[in-house]
């Protein structure tokens, strides 16, 4: 408990945003496979491996401030997003086009959210500082 | 102060992240667009590609020319094409004392919601709205030169409920839905909206007396893509969508109550409503619609007032009860109760035609003949909806297939009629004479009866067999039509026995009638029937002939390409997966009662259907059901840069002309993988520009002319206006004029040259098999005769400027619900003499002289368990050895391709490309072609089949031997290109910053220690 307590002391706002980052990215994770794919687009292997890389390097950021690696994870994101819609092509031209009646299931509209914030919020995270700047040691004062 | 504003992470965290961003995007973007560039460009009217040719000078590269000037003549032309169409499609189908026409200027009040809210056509793909200033409604076209004076104060009644949104549902204020549909669009949401009479004010009242020399009652009932109509209340108050809701009823009521001195009905609608009311409230005359288009009311209100004689007649039966037909027993949605027992969700569901070649009319009048001569317990009671003493005939069929009324009367007589049995042909002359006082146009109907023996192959009694429009004959004035018939259309189809068609020995019967119940009536007093014996009408002899055949004098069994027809849809007969007894008894004529078709809910597949259905699928790998080809395939030359031809050096050469190989040997497997996967992407390798395809059929959808047909250039310019939204195809049917749909199918040519594109999504033919069906606006009749002919007729007149139709949706899709995989059964004598027939004429080719239609959409659905796009027998044994077709054959919206729609397999039975399917198609086919030999013989078979027909095709207009074809970049890509430079370029500058930042921190910490 008292090395949570000295972990989070030197952390500072930007850890609990991209720790919200991390919090959504696994629930986007989560819903995605839970849901699985559809007859118009299946599961998109390459979509759940950037998510997942992208999971680990937010962990990573998290436990040790890299500084300028907190990108690593915002980027993957943006990529997960990006690979993910672009599998999921058929299926929106088949919603859109009303073809058959579908319409965006909750679970995708779900797992958009999640992305869309993780994204977010990892945006901001890579704006604000993950660890509170460290205070100087005082000088021994002389006797 | 600039040095601390470079050193600022605070500034170049934020900007770095948000370049990161839209450089992503814009990169994911970039690709969506590239996928989808063929829409988009359409949408947007600009150009993906360009030609470019050093050396056209002097070279006419315009092959197919139009015969206009201007896009507004072309406009101009394809209105005034409508409104003959719905001149001539209109039906009067009753007019009692002769209430129409009205007098000119006559003072009229229209009642119904729908008076102000038309419905012009359906919704779905085919849905489409037209400009405002262009589109006439009840209001312009009765104004236009003072036709009929208009109750204003109603009008604006019903305007003011109209835009309070008195019908509004999801959002959607009215029924000009354009390019709209799934449930929003469906009268599932639009119910029957009717305001009732209970709101008619003492004002409104009041001004019936001023307008009451006719009360003009519009009864609409819209339908669309994606939905069938609803078979429960259409609101809480009718017990069917197509039958009268309380509402209209009130308002009917008012109008039997008001001052009014005729009383009219006019049905805009695509489906046949339930009209057995029209004398509970007084009707003088009824009058079919149908869906008008953007300027087809122009011509309803020309007849109302007698400036047209309608000369339409019906190509669907209406029954009283609309659940009447065998037909309806098995419509809609059922499931395979063992579902879970198939792995393929897609294949769970199933549709059965027990009411095997009983549809429409065909099941009507062949009951009617049977109770009239007392055969095959006709008169029981079984199958009886609107009869009160077991089926009687008159209770049940309110207006006949066929029916149709006139201002003046005609007078038919067969002047002569000659069999040619060698040659399966026989000839009628018909002398038709105007024995009233207005002039007009006739329809000559002629019906064919086959000799029926008990228990043998099923014969309707009267099929039609010829039709013909006369011009306008004059008061007093004769015309002569002749008829030219093939017998092989009175052949029946034997799928029990000799497998082939046949034409049994006995006495053939060919008769005139002004209706199929009047050409039956005609034929049995031939038999010596009358009224006495329970006939509705007594007929006239004089109006049949008949023929006794004795011997075979023709093979019935060879088609037009010589080749032996046999059996080919075993599989799709549901009979095919007996195990001893048959699981189906398909209605049969020798007994009625017992073979009225049961509903099949709560069948269970049985499990060889089930090992069928697992053959044809794989969620992962391909499905058992294909077989790789041997994975060497440099037998096969790809992207061969030894020769430079062109895809216009081909124009007019043979399918088998060996240069053909030669210019498919240039093309990569990467660039016939894209081609095939919608048919519409350039190939730089042939310099084959980008075309366009484009969803009908009643209009070119979301379409606009171009200022100049013929500027192939860069900058040729596309107007803002859109194409003319013609009538539904049901009011196409109802003019029974071959001459009038060409011109129409010429008139898409045309717009197609301006425009609209190489590939037209139109005309469709599946068959009305109930009145039920959500997409009957689009299709043309009950019956596969008149549906061949006009779809052959129209697809022929397109197919003159260049157009590719594709006739859809082949076959079997005759409606909306489960219309994805639904496993479709049906025997063969139905599948070969309704379903077939209705797409044959167009498909079917005798030589150069009758061309085939160059193109064909396959259907969502499954023969059998078999989806169409996979059925090799249809493509290659029926299509292509039967018929002689060689056209492209694409999809229906190219989806599914692990549960349905797998591209493996449909290459290998003959599908050449996959509508709107996206990239998910060619990254199936194209690693694999490289390894698999079958498969790249087949892609390279179906490019092969596109190009010669592109090479055929308008697709040639402004292509030379020595052309060439450049990409454009267009805005959006420009647009993308340089948000994803832009982006770049920020994100490496602020990062550096923030790495110069990071240095000077470090430095400054260093010198602070």
């Amino acid at each position: 408990m008292a090395f949570i307590k000295k972990f989070l002391s030197t952390k500072a706002a930007g850890f609990y945003v991209s720790l919200a980052s991390l919090v959504l990215g696994l629930l986007a994770l989560i819903v995605y496979v839970a849901r699985g794919g559809n007859s118009y687009s299946p599961v998109s292997i390459p979509a759940v491996v950037v998510l997942v890389l992208a999971i680990v390097t937010n962990v990573l950021v998290l436990i040790k401030d890299f500084g300028f690696l907190a990108y690593v994870p915002y980027i993957l994101y943006i990529v997960t997003l990006g690979i993910w819609l672009n599998s999921e092509m058929l299926y929106l031209s088949n919603v859109f086009t009303g073809i058959d009646n579908n319409s965006l299931d909750p679970a995708w509209i779900v797992m958009v959210l999640f992305l869309v914030l993780a994204i977010a919020t990892g945006f901001a995270a890579t704006v604000m500082k993950i660890a509170k700047k460290k205070k100087e040691e005082p000088l021994p004062e002389e006797k | 102060m600039i040095k601390d504003i470079l050193k600022n992470q605070k500034i170049w965290r934020p900007v770095a992240s948000a370049c990161l961003l839209v450089n992503i995007m814009a990169i994911a973007g970039n690709a969506v667009t590239q996928e989808w560039s063929g829409y988009i460009n359409k949408f947007l009217n600009i150009q993906g590609t360009a030609i470019v040719d050093d050396e056209s000078e002097n070279k006419d590269t315009t092959y197919f020319k139009s015969e206009f000037d201007s896009y507004t003549d072309v406009r101009d032309n394809a209105r005034s094409i409508a409104k003959d169409v719905q001149a001539e499609g209109t039906v009067l189908m009753t007019n009692k004392n002769d209430a129409l026409p009205l007098a000119k200027k006559s003072k009229v009040t229209f009642f119904s919601y729908s008076s102000v809210d038309v419905a012009y056509g359906g919704t779905g793909s085919g849905g489409v709205t037209a400009s405002a200033e262009r589109e006439v409604d009840f209001s312009k076209a009765c104004a236009a030169d003072g036709r009929l004076e208009m109750n204003p104060t109603m009008d604006a009644f019903y305007k003011g409920k109209l835009e309070s949104g008195f019908m509004a549902k999801d959002g959607q204020l009215t029924r000009k839905l354009g390019g709209g549909w799934g449930p929003n669009a469906t009268p599932v949401s639009f119910q029957a909206p009717e305001v009732p009479s209970s709101e008619f004010t003492n004002d409104l009242k009041e001004s019936f007396n001023d307008y009451s020399d006719a009360a003009i009652f519009v009864l609409t009932r819209i339908g669309g893509e994606g939905n069938d109509l609803i078979t429960t209340s259409a609101s809480e108050d009718a017990d069917k969508y197509l039958a009268l809701t309380e509402d209209e009823k009130s308002v009917l009521q008012a109008m039997k109550d008001g001052p009014f001195k005729k009383r009219i009905v006019l049905v805009n609608t695509f489906n046949t409503p339930e009209l057995g009311w029209l004398d509970e409230y007084n009707i003088d005359a009824c009058l079919y619609i149908g869906g008008p288009g953007e300027c087809g009311l122009d011509s309803v209100v020309d007849i109302l007032v007698g400036n047209v004689n309608p000369s339409g007649r019906l190509a669907d039966t209406y029954a009283y009860d609309t659940f009447s037909s065998p037909a309806m027993q098995n419509y809609g949605d059922f499931t395979f109760v063992n579902a879970e027992s198939i792995a393929n969700a897609d294949s769970r569901k199933y549709l059965m035609y027990n009411e095997g070649i009983y549809v429409g009319y065909r099941y009507y009048e062949t009951r009617y003949e049977d109770s009239v001569l007392g055969k095959g317990n006709a008169s029981s009671a079984t199958g009886s909806f609107a009869s009160e003493n077991g089926w009687d005939y008159s209770e049940e069929v309110q207006f006949p297939f066929g029916h149709g009324l006139s201002y003046t009367t005609f007078e038919e007589s067969i002047t002569a009629f000659d069999i040619d049995a060698k040659n399966k042909s026989a000839t009628m002359r018909v002398t038709v004479k105007n024995t009233g006082d207005a002039a007009g146009k006739h329809t000559v109907e002629l019906y064919g009866q086959a000799p029926y023996t008990a228990g043998g192959i099923e014969k309707s009694s009267v099929q039609l067999i010829g039709f013909a429009k006369t011009d306008i004959i004059e008061p007093d004035q004769s015309l002569e039509v002749t008829l030219e018939i093939d017998l092989s259309d009175l052949a029946s189809y034997d799928y029990k026995n000799a497998k082939t068609y046949v034409m049994e020995d006995g006495t053939y019967y060919f008769a005139l009638g002004e209706s199929a119940h009047d050409a039956l009536n005609n034929i049995l007093d031939l038999k010596g029937k009358s009224v006495q014996d329970g006939m509705d009408a007594e007929g006239d002899a004089s109006l049949v002939r008949q023929w006794d055949k004795n011997g075979d004098e023709a093979d019935y069994s060879l088609s037009a390409t010589l080749n032996k027809i046999t059996n080919q849809f075993e599989t799709a007969d549901i009979n095919h997966y007996a195990e001893g007894k048959d699981i189906v008894t398909y209605l049969s004529r020798n007994d009625w009662q017992g073979t009225w078709p049961k509903n099949m809910s709560g069948y269970s597949a049985p499990a060889k259907m089930i090992a069928d259905m697992d053959a044809l699928y794989s969620p992962i790998n391909e499905p058992s059901a294909y077989t790789p080809g041997d994975k060497d395939t440099s037998s096969i030359t790809t992207g061969s840069t030894a020769t430079k031809y062109n895809i216009a050096m081909m124009m007019g050469r043979d399918y088998d002309d060996e240069n053909w190989d030669t210019l498919l040997d240039q093309i990569s497997i990467q660039e016939m993988a894209d081609f095939n996967k919608q048919g519409r992407s350039a190939i730089q390798s042939i310099g084959l520009p980008e075309t366009t395809a484009v969803d009908g059929p009643a209009a070119w959808t979301k379409s606009h002319y171009k200022e100049k047909y013929d500027d192939y250039s860069e900058t040729a310019k596309v107007t803002e206006e859109a194409m003319v939204l013609y009538p539904t195809e049901t009011v196409i049917a109802g003019t029974w004029n071959l001459d009038l749909t060409h011109r129409l199918g010429v008139s898409f040519g045309e717009e197609g040259l301006w425009g609209g594109g190489v590939g037209w999504y139109g005309p469709a033919a599946n068959i009305h098999r109930t009145p039920y069906s959500g997409r009957n606006f689009e299709y043309y009749s009950e019956d596969g005769f008149i549906s061949g002919k006009l779809c052959e007729s129209e697809s022929k007149g397109a197919m003159e400027k260049g157009v590719i139709p594709y006739l859809k949706h082949f076959f079997l899709n005759d409606q909306e619900t489960n219309r994805i995989g639904v496993c479709t059964f049906a025997n063969e004598q139905a599948i070969r003499e309704i379903y077939l027939r209705a797409f044959q004429d167009a498909f079917e080719t005798t030589g150069e002289d009758d061309k085939a239609c160059t193109g064909v959409m396959g259907a969502f659905n499954r023969l059998g368990v078999t989806w169409t796009g996979h059925y090799g027998n249809l493509w290659k044994n029926v299509m292509g050895k039967e018929w002689g077709f060689t056209g492209n054959v694409t999809t229906d919206f190219g989806q599914k391709p692990q549960t349905l729609m797998d591209p493996l397999l449909a290459y290998e039975a003959g599908t050449t490309m996959f509508c709107t399917s996206g990239s998910s198609f060619s990254e199936i086919v194209a690693p694999r072609a490289s390894a698999d030999l079958k498969l790249l013989a087949n892609m390279r078979e179906a490019t092969h089949r596109i190009l010669y027909n592109f090479a055929n095709s308008l697709a040639m207009n402004g292509l030379s031997s020595t052309s060439r074809i450049v990409d454009i970049t267009t805005w959006y890509e420009a647009a993308l290109i340089a948000l994803i430079a832009v982006s770049a370029v920020g994100m490496v500058l602020s990062i550096g910053l923030l790495g110069y930042s990071a240095v000077d921190g470090l430095r400054k910490k260093k010198e602070e220690n």
